[in-house]
């Protein structure tokens, strides 16, 4: 036998009397939802209820488990929040359909993954706390504040689109029918994402606008094409279990992996003692010619050397067109702003890193030496230019060793690393299916 | 991350977003390792009510973004305010307005991070200036969300999450983590919004403790329950107003280096402050007399020392990567000369730029 529906399931609900309209149907869900809890035997501490903004969001005061009470729309993505972090609540989203209206892209993420929450929409089809303005789920052609020819939009079938999109179950109720505690009992009892999509009465500005009542919710649905009752049920994987799967199935954190300098003194020759002041080594090429991998190399390389690093990457947004250019600073002290004015060394590779650079090429003094391929068309520069063929080079290691070979010259013929350091750095850090390759980008680079 | 990892943060949500995305990538792969949970969300407002609800659940949550992201969290901040949320959030700067420069450098969140949501009620923000500053900075972001109960941002920047340089990490020192304070009282009287005497926030128990916990975002009173009674309103809002402050525990972060007889001090913060540094030490190597005031804590503006430094000095450099944003908060704490240095193009301010605008300032300044 159903429970009567104007009744309140005392470990759930307050008696103290709700502020809803006459008429208005959310106290019937609400006393439904009590006595759903009630058919599941959940005591309230299991049971968080997340209410969205608008009178359902008045809700709070009159229920006796937990209450979220948050933003307009968001409702979905606290109790997404919440159950990821407590699994082992009954998570209850109560939202109106103007929160599904704001919030829908929340709803369809949390079908998606499969959230294992229970949405209930208290749907009046327009916006009852503001004044009667239409919503997502309002009748074409019906009347509101907001759209005096009647509506011009198709009304939002959430719960058809939560359906196609991953939901669990699924279904569309009057408040009005005497069995809804069963079918919420149902959602809440789904491991996965439920929602119900819950029609009713807004007396206040609805009904009295559109001449609407509860005889007509099976007429508006056909007329609308859109299905009542249980529309889906399913079973598969929740988002919480996979993220618990995730932890089961990880490692332990290993702490970050460091290098050990193996190099000091990486030195112009054994008789100096190494780098004495500040050096920058600038690369200019295109995307995906592996420049800023190369100068990662090259710094690991530094640091093993007992030098301190600065690599600064220029690139576009656009990853594997244009531009890439990387400005490597190396000091035998620590630093902290980390720049040089002009770089010591400039290796140029592509037009792209070209055209990017081609104002600074001109400002370089006499003491930088440049290293250019080949086919490049220079502007005029004071710095001391060499340019290089590179065609043999790229048929030996592949043009995605070029910035490797180029600047692996740069540094070992300026004495400013040490060719063994750079050949350690490729050992320690690149896959071995890699490595050949590298290791003979810079000894042929040095050989250029 | 790695300071979030050992501040014990387990829960991040977030959206891609340049130049913050690292973030994200490292706490997916990072967070199951130490029992936690990583989400990219649907969209920025997903990633930080996540964050909210899983830090009201007991969780020590972060969540990273840029501008634009920032923007979208703008409502989702002030929840956090009224509903007291320890929550960390880290936003990497770039180059604005709006989508601004995604790789471009910028640090111009700075007035936006204090007073970016409705209602004007105070939150921390915090701005390292390296990666070690980044590392300790983020467990103190930690232990004054937990402690205060509040949002704390951490306005780092393109040229700090995008820049790879080596770090003797040895030598950093976070400060000892807090615990959140929690209820310990009789169940039955526990109240969600009640202040114990000699505490700063309201004592916490988690939404699914064994007794009820209420979380609004409705003005309320100390049971969590929406309110009109305006005795209980004004309490709470003063609560608010008056919880963060610069003279509370362990708000005010700065390194001072006061020099006797100096003339000229130089006020930063954020990545400005690393050329600031150096051009100390240049100055101070040709025997020029110069102070220096680094900020870590932007908001609340640390006053008692800005007041005590501001009064030492008759002028004051201050270079910011923005338009000047900064300079507002030091103007109406001093009648000084400040000396605005700002660049907001993505180039950056270097310490020569300061060094001889600090020189400049010597030439005409007064030893108080």
């Amino acid at each position: 036998m159903n429970p009567d529906a104007k009744t309140r399931s005392a470990p759930y609900l307050t008696t103290q009397e709700y502020p809803f309209c006459p008429g208005c149907g959310h106290g019937l869900i609400l006393n439904a939802l009590g006595h759903a809890l009630g058919k599941l035997q959940l005591r309230p501490e299991q049971v968080a209820v997340v209410t969205d903004i608008g009178c359902v969001g008045l809700s709070d005061a009159h229920l006796k488990v937990h209450t979220f009470h948050g933003l307009h729309g968001r409702s979905v993505a606290y109790a997404g929040g919440l159950k990821l972090a407590r699994p082992d609540l009954h998570v209850i989203v109560l939202m109106g359909d103007g929160g599904t209206g704001i919030g829908a892209g929340h709803i369809l993420a949390a079908a998606r993954r499969n959230s294992g929450i229970t949405v209930l929409v208290f749907n009046n089809f327009n916006f009852g706390m503001t004044g009667g303005e239409h919503s997502v789920t309002t009748f074409s052609g019906a009347r509101t504040v907001t759209t005096p020819l009647g509506n011009p939009e198709v009304p939002f079938d959430i719960a058809g689109t939560v359906a196609l999109n991953g939901a669990s179950f699924v279904a569309r109720k009057p408040s009005t029918d005497l069995d809804l505690f069963d079918v919420i009992a149902q959602a809440i009892a789904t491991s996965g994402f439920a929602l119900i999509d819950i029609w009713e009465l807004c007396t206040a500005y609805f009904v009295p606008a559109n001449q609407f009542t509860g005889k007509l919710f099976h007429d508006y649905a056909a007329r609308a094409g859109l299905q009542m009752g249980i529309i889906t049920e399913a079973q598969r994987p929740t988002f919480e279990a996979h993220a618990q799967q995730l932890i089961a199935q990880s490692e332990p954190p290993q702490p970050p992996r460091g290098l050990t300098v193996r190099f000091p003194g990486a030195a112009r020759d054994s008789v100096t003692q190494g780098l004495t002041r500040r050096t920058g080594l600038l690369v200019a090429g295109s995307a995906g010619g592996k420049v800023r991998s190369a100068v990662g190399l090259i710094a690991q390389a530094a640091m093993m050397s007992g030098l301190h690093v600065n690599q600064k990457d220029d690139y576009p947004v656009t990853i594997k067109t244009g531009h890439s250019v990387s400005t490597l600073v190396l000091d035998p002290q620590p630093m902290r702003f980390g720049m040089v004015t002009a770089p010591d060394m400039v290796v140029i590779l592509a037009p792209e890193g070209l055209h990017h650079i081609r104002a600074q090429l001109a400002q370089l003094p006499a003491s930088t030496r440049v290293y250019a391929d080949a086919s490049l068309d220079l502007p005029a520069t004071n710095a001391a230019v060499t340019l290089l063929d590179t065609a043999g080079l790229r048929r030996a290691v592949g043009k995605e060793n070029i910035a490797l070979a180029l600047s692996a010259k740069a540094l070992i013929a300026s004495g400013t690393l040490q060719v063994e350091a750079l050949q350690a750095a490729i050992e320690l850090a690149l896959n071995p299916a890699y490595q050949a390759k590298a290791l003979a980008a810079v000894r042929l680079g040095c050989e250029l | 991350m790695r300071g979030a990892l050992d501040a014990g943060c387990d829960f991040f949500a977030g959206y891609p977003i340049t130049p913050a995305t690292s973030l994200l990538l490292i706490a997916i792969r990072e967070l199951p390792k130490v029992g936690g949970i990583a989400v990219q969300a649907e969209d920025e407002i997903g990633g930080i009510s996540m964050c909210i609800a899983a830090g009201m659940a007991g969780k020590k949550p972060l969540t990273a973004t840029s501008g634009p992201g920032l923007s979208l969290y703008s409502e989702s901040l002030g929840l956090a305010i009224m509903g007291e949320v320890p929550l960390v959030i880290i936003d990497s700067q770039r180059m604005g307005p709006a989508t601004g420069g995604a790789t471009t450098h910028g640090e111009g969140d700075i007035q936006f991070a204090r007073w970016g949501t409705s209602g004007g009620y105070p939150l921390i923000v915090l701005a390292p200036r390296d990666l070690r500053t980044s590392y300790e900075l983020t467990a103190h972001a930690f232990n004054l969300a937990e402690r205060y109960r509040t949002p704390v941002l951490l306005m780092t920047s393109k040229e700090l999450s995008l820049t790879r340089r080596s770090e003797d990490t040895a030598t950093w020192q976070a400060p000892a983590l807090l615990k959140r304070h929690y209820y310990r009282g009789d169940p039955a009287e526990f109240l969600p919004y009640r202040i114990e005497p000699g505490h700063d926030a309201p004592a916490f128990l988690p939404i699914g403790a064994e007794v009820q916990v209420r979380f609004t975002t409705s003005i309320h009173g100390p049971d969590g329950q929406l309110t009109s009674d305006v005795i209980k309103r004004r309490e709470k809002l003063e609560h608010l107003s008056d919880k963060i402050a610069w003279d509370k525990p362990g708000v005010s972060l700065y390194d001072y280096d006061l020099q006797a007889d100096a003339a000229v001090l130089i006020v930063s913060y954020g990545f400005a402050a690393q050329a600031a540094l150096d051009a100390v030490d240049e100055l101070r190597r040709q025997g020029v007399r110069v102070s220096s005031l680094v900020l870590y804590t932007l908001w609340p503006v640390p006053e008692g020392i800005l007041r005590e430094a501001l009064a030492r000095h008759s002028h004051i450099v201050v270079p910011e990567h923005n338009n000047g944003q900064y300079l507002l908060e030091l103007e109406r704490l001093a009648d000084r000369r400040f000396i605005s240095l700002q660049r907001f193009d993505g180039t950056l301010i270097s310490p020569a730029e300061i060094t001889q605008a600090v020189l400049d300032a010597v030439a005409v300044a007064v030893v108080l």
